[in-house]
């Protein structure tokens, strides 16, 4: 199994990156701005749920992620269209 | 025959080339990132570039390569001028983006399409005016 | 060998975490809309690429690897999408580029500018 300890030192990095973008997120001049630092937490998310799945052992791993990612493509469109004032 | 037997070999080797390209544009700009502000060198633009691309699959697929590659986006198409309007972040000149650009939509569409067929591409960039109710400009797509 | 493909997973790993930081750091040190979603470009590529091969490197086999296969053209994909999508809804919404943007050719398509006359027809 993998060391525990290593596992946490990458979560810790995941926060910090998950952290500056979400101060991006609350100081982002325009919606954009917060749609594409969400569009990172969301990355970070990803990663979270990889080391998470490796720690406690889970076997729905790679499910999981293939669900996560086409998830993240409708946040992405969402955003772009709340950030156009819902004309395309 | 023989374009469809070549047809595998010619896009794995696409595939080769555009990781390559692709891993030498996310050090680019990782490095940029990484570097003081006193000797950033981004000297970003929006240029409209003129592309071959007819069908629908292949608008779709080139400018989600643009995109994919770090450091190019597509901001908008005009299909009826034949248009991809791409901001670089490392653009020397207009003719070294279009240049790339092109490129790498040559190599997309001879790998692509199973004889090479009409690669000509509209020879000046149209001053597109303004049209239609949406601003974008001729990019409703 | 298990040892040695634990080893690098644990690499790609952190390689992913680290790129996922710098793109982070991009989001404060560039100016404008295009530049951070390029900055972002890598991590949405690269980064979870990273991240997903040291995941099945870490715990392999065939099912994984299909699975993570179509996991990582999926998001490279949507990503792609998505943001030509943001960055096509910032244009519309007046998100200007940057001062350092040397050329601009989407400007001449601008109607509010046409109408204020400062594009002549």
């Amino acid at each position: 199994m993998i060391p525990v300890l290593t596992l946490e030192i990458a979560m810790i990095g995941l926060g910090v990156a998950m952290a500056i973008a979400g101060l991006r997120g609350l100081m982002g001049p325009r919606t954009t701005d917060r749609a594409v630092a969400s569009d990172l937490m969301f990355f970070s998310v990803i990663g979270f749920i990889t080391l998470i799945s490796l720690r406690i052992g889970a076997d729905a791993l790679f499910d999981i992620i293939l669900i996560a990612t086409l998830l993240g493509f409708m946040a992405a469109i969402s955003m772009a269209r709340l950030g156009s004032g819902g004309q395309r | 025959m023989s374009s469809w037997l070549s047809w595998p070999v010619r896009i794995v080797s696409f595939l080769f080339w555009y990781a390559k390209e692709f891993i030498m544009a996310n050090v680019h700009v990782t490095l940029d990132v990484l570097r003081p502000a006193s000797r950033m060198k981004m000297t970003p633009a929006i240029i409209a570039v003129p592309a071959a691309s007819r069908s629908d699959s292949e608008w779709t697929l080139i400018s989600s390569l643009i995109t994919l590659t770090p450091g190019t986006l597509t901001i908008t198409i005009s299909r009826k001028h034949g248009i991809l309007y791409v901001h670089g972040m490392f653009v020397e000149g207009r003719e070294e983006l279009v240049a790339e650009i092109q490129e790498m939509e040559d190599r997309l569409l001879r790998a692509m399409r199973r004889e090479p067929g009409d690669l000509s591409r509209p020879v000046m960039a149209p001053i597109v005016a303004p049209e239609g109710e949406s601003g974008g400009g001729g990019g409703r797509r | 060998m298990n040892d040695v493909s634990m080893i690098i997973g644990v690499g790609a790993i952190f390689l992913g975490i680290f790129i996922l930081l710098v793109s982070a750091v991009g989001l404060f040190r560039f100016p404008d809309l295009y530049l951070r979603a390029s900055a972002v470009g890598t991590s949405a590529g690269l980064g979870v690429a990273c991240i997903v091969v040291g995941a099945l490197l870490i715990d392999f086999s065939w099912m994984n690897l299909i699975k993570a296969l179509i996991a990582v053209l999926a998001q490279m994909l949507a990503s792609a999408v998505g943001s030509m999508a943001i960055a096509r809804s910032g244009y519309q919404n007046n998100s200007l580029p940057a001062d350092i943007t040397w050329i601009d050719d989407l400007r001449l398509t601008r109607r509010d500018l046409h109408d204020q006359g400062e594009i002549p027809r």
